[in-house]
């Protein structure tokens, strides 16, 4: 069953396509991988699926509610974590995810759990603004997991943490959907770790999907073409760089 | 809304000096209505008006300089939270109206400036109560002016706080105060119906003028003028994207 489907979902800025009929279709309960090289549009996509930019035309359905109708119901089911961390530099990491608890209406006892389940438990009082990269980022990612959202749309959600942090929300990230039947959209260009996350693959570029599916299904769809490889880096740049070729003639 | 979201609201402010600022304007305008009565009395009480009016348009000018300059920082920082760190974007993100962040911003920023008002005006009572010659103090008056005075100032606070959300840089917004009080200044000079539309003009006037008594004509655009910036801040809010 599709959580989050799109229908020619497009985003237009002036002269530049940003994302160009995309079609989505991610099951529940799975983790997405959402691959891309830069301003290939997977950011501006979650953005839209997240209603903080319009879509130019197309449409989707999350877990079958729209935008704007159903904004609310969808925004209480999903947690986020998009560019930057987003938090208040005044405010210590503990008050950041209260305020976040109070909008959601969970109990008080999910701010410390979720501390805890980021590695910030030791931290929780620090105001955010003196937190390290990584602690900004480990703020971020528990922002979009206060509450265990049925859905997570995670961009480049390792970057700034040091091995160990990427070991220990990679893990994290792997063991939610099994706890908690959640379903995870990340994006990342750290592809050894998308091949170690991802159940499922979405592979865009210039703003449209060139592949969708299962990782299986990507290894043999890179076997036929001929990239001859079932490491994912390679598969990826194959196919990315066969799409600018085709794409410049 | 309820008053769940003004309690988010009122967390987001921690550390941030914007309700301090308020308040010390409050006692510092008090201090000077103080420190000036002191000083100036006797010419203040020779004047050939109303020892009432005295009391109330004479102070007030000064009060007011530092109201505005409240209202201006103000406005700016509360916004500027928002954008420093990208906090709004997220709020963006949640089942939670960007409208109502900015209500709930509002009825903070128009508590506050009442709390400032009424320490203000508590020392004018103090000062008229003690000092007015022959019985001539009178609260109705006080509490009449205070309550024009702060429905005169309805319309600089919502103007700023429309800025404050539209600039995601802090120096702008405090620029436009700047400029707005300069321009105010200027203008209430002249005899010049564009001053009813500026509201940093509508805010000065009961700083030149020689009477109490309430203008109701300029208390109604006061209101009109507070209504049209709310609706707009209101619109500004859900229109506005964060990307």
């Amino acid at each position: 069953m599709n959580i989050i489907e799109t229908n020619d979902l497009t985003k237009t800025y002036k002269n530049f396509t940003a994302v160009n009929k995309v079609n989505l279709q991610i099951k529940k309960g799975r983790i997405y991988g959402f691959l891309g090289p830069n301003g290939a549009g997977k950011s501006t996509t979650m953005k839209m699926l997240l209603g903080l930019t319009k879509p130019t035309s197309g449409s989707f359905h999350i877990n079958g509610k729209t935008f704007p109708k159903d904004r609310e119901v969808i925004l209480k089911n999903i947690g986020s974590l998009i560019e930057a961390p987003s938090f208040y530099g005044n405010l210590t990491g503990r008050e950041n995810l209260n305020i976040i608890r109070k909008v959601l209406g969970l109990p008080k006892e999910s701010v410390d759990e979720t501390l805890k389940l980021v590695g910030l438990d030791e931290f929780g009082n620090r105001l955010a603004k003196k937190y390290s990269l990584g602690m900004k980022q480990r703020l971020g990612i528990a922002s979009a997991l206060i509450g265990k959202p049925p859905i997570l749309l995670l961009d480049e959600p390792t970057n700034g943490l040091d091995p160990v942090g990427t070991h220990e929300i990679r893990n994290l990230l792997i063991s939610l959907p099994k706890q908690t039947g959640c379903t995870i959209i990340i994006s990342s260009h750290l592809l050894t770790e998308m091949q170690l996350i991802a159940e499922d693959i979405g592979i865009l570029n210039k703003g449209s999907l060139l592949f969708e599916g299962s990782m299986n299904n990507l290894i043999s769809k890179a076997e036929k073409e001929g990239y001859g490889s079932e490491n994912l880096e390679d598969m990826f740049l194959g196919m990315i760089d066969k799409d600018n070729r085709e794409g410049s003639r | 809304m309820g008053n769940y979201s003004l309690r988010i609201e009122m967390q987001k402010l921690r550390r941030t000096g914007v309700i301090g600022t308020f308040i010390f304007t409050g006692v510092a305008g008090a201090i000077y209505a103080i420190m000036n009565w002191y000083v100036r009395k006797d010419i203040l009480l020779s004047a050939d008006i109303d020892p009432m009016t005295t009391l109330l348009t004479q102070l007030y000018g000064v009060i007011c300089l530092i109201n505005i300059f409240a209202i201006v920082v103000s406005t700016s920082n509360i916004y500027h939270i928002e954008y420093q760190n990208n906090g709004l974007k997220k709020m963006k993100t949640l089942p939670i109206k960007a409208s109502e962040i900015f209500i709930s911003k509002l009825v903070i920023l128009i508590s506050t400036l009442l709390l400032s008002y009424m320490i203000e005006f508590v020392a004018l009572a103090f000062l008229g109560k003690k000092y007015l010659p022959n019985s001539s103090f009178d609260f109705h008056t006080l509490v009449q002016f205070g309550v024009y005075i702060f429905l005169i100032s309805l319309p600089c606070l919502t103007f700023m706080l429309v800025v404050s959300i539209l600039s995601t840089n802090l120096w702008i917004s405090i620029g436009v105060g700047v400029i707005g009080f300069f321009s105010g200044m200027s203008m209430i000079v002249t005899d010049n119906s564009i001053n009813f539309v500026n509201p940093f003009s509508l805010i000065l006037i009961p700083s030149v003028s020689l009477s109490a008594k309430v203008d109701i004509f300029i208390m109604l655009t006061s209101v009109f003028e507070t209504i049209v910036l709310v609706a707009a801040g209101i619109m500004i809010a859900n229109k506005r994207r964060y990307e």
